[in-house]
């Protein structure tokens, strides 16, 4: 019996396929992803039980400024892809521009958020104006609280890729950061139809 | 630049944002009928096609198709659970649905 071919010398790269960072990334990303699926089965839930009130209070929110927010999250992960491509390249200066334009795109969804929360405040709708309200400041919160960890993250993913990637731990580091960041545009893609546009 | 838009990864963003534009113009109000009724194939539709934005994200921005097959099944039970839990409470938990 021969023995499996092996595709590439990267570490963890086999024929069997290849696990992104390592695996304790993904028990973290698939816990947080279910936490969240938790969250909105939660909102359908409820949402069920007030379905007038949510319609009505739903009417209030910014779609445009949704969709505009959900496009950023989306370039941010096609930069993420295209830096980390670079990164692997050794095109070190290209690979720090390219994860320099994700964390601005995450600047941008953050800036969006400030002028979207700000605008319902000053409409008096707040975190404790109804139930749907409650859910919509918890949910996009939460969720924007994972934006700025992220943006934090892509700082020191920007700042190491100028040395490049040298080690394994490089690597590791490289791509749990990446795919945590992904995750970040994935719950909103989930996160934004059932706030903004199911009727 | 052309070089960087070449990448895979570009298909798969146009994908995604066609795909976002397209279901936010399904899911805003259009004027026609009462704004507060419920639309309820337009809303499975809308969270059917959310997770096919996530599954695009997963197999190709998170390189899940390149991973073990246990990690691409946990990836696609989650896909299927969370549609099953989330279009099921909407469909039939929702009065008037």
């Amino acid at each position: 019996m021969t023995a499996p071919a092996v595709v590439s010398e990267a570490p963890g790269k086999t024929s069997e396929g290849h696990i992104p960072g390592e695996t304790g990334i993904w028990v973290f990303v698939l816990g947080d992803m279910t936490v969240f699926a938790m969250l909105f089965a939660g909102f359908v839930y409820y949402r069920a039980e007030q379905l007038g009130l949510y319609l009505e209070s739903q009417a209030a929110l910014n779609q445009t400024f949704g969709a505009i927010n959900t496009l950023l999250l989306l370039s941010s992960s096609w930069f993420v892809v295209m830096g980390t491509d670079a990164a692997r390249r050794d095109a070190r200066a290209l690979a720090q521009r390219l994860f320099a334009a994700a964390f601005l795109c995450g600047a941008g969804f953050g800036l969006v958020k400030f002028f979207e929360y700000r605008e319902k405040v000053l409409q008096g709708l707040t975190p404790v104006a109804n139930e749907f309200y409650s859910f919509y400041y918890m949910l996009t919160g939460l969720h924007l609280l994972h934006v700025l960890i992220g943006m934090i993250v892509l700082v020191f993913v920007f700042l190491r890729a100028r040395t490049g990637i040298r080690t394994a731990s490089d690597r590791i580091f490289l791509e749990g950061s990446a795919t945590y960041w992904h995750m970040v545009d994935l719950l909103w893609i989930v996160l934004f139809p059932l706030l903004y546009l199911m009727k | 630049m052309i070089a960087l838009l070449r990448h895979p990864a570009t298909i798969v963003w146009l994908i995604l944002a066609g795909v976002t534009v397209f279901s936010w113009w399904l899911g805003t109000d259009h004027g026609v009928g009462a704004p507060i009724e419920p639309h309820v194939n337009i809303t499975t539709g809308v969270i059917l096609l959310s997770l096919v934005k996530v599954r695009l994200i997963l197999f190709h921005f998170m390189e899940v198709r390149e991973a073990p097959w246990q990690l691409k099944r946990v990836c696609d039970a989650w896909i299927v659970v969370v549609g099953l839990v989330l279009i099921g409470l909407y469909r039939f938990a929702t009065p008037g649905n």
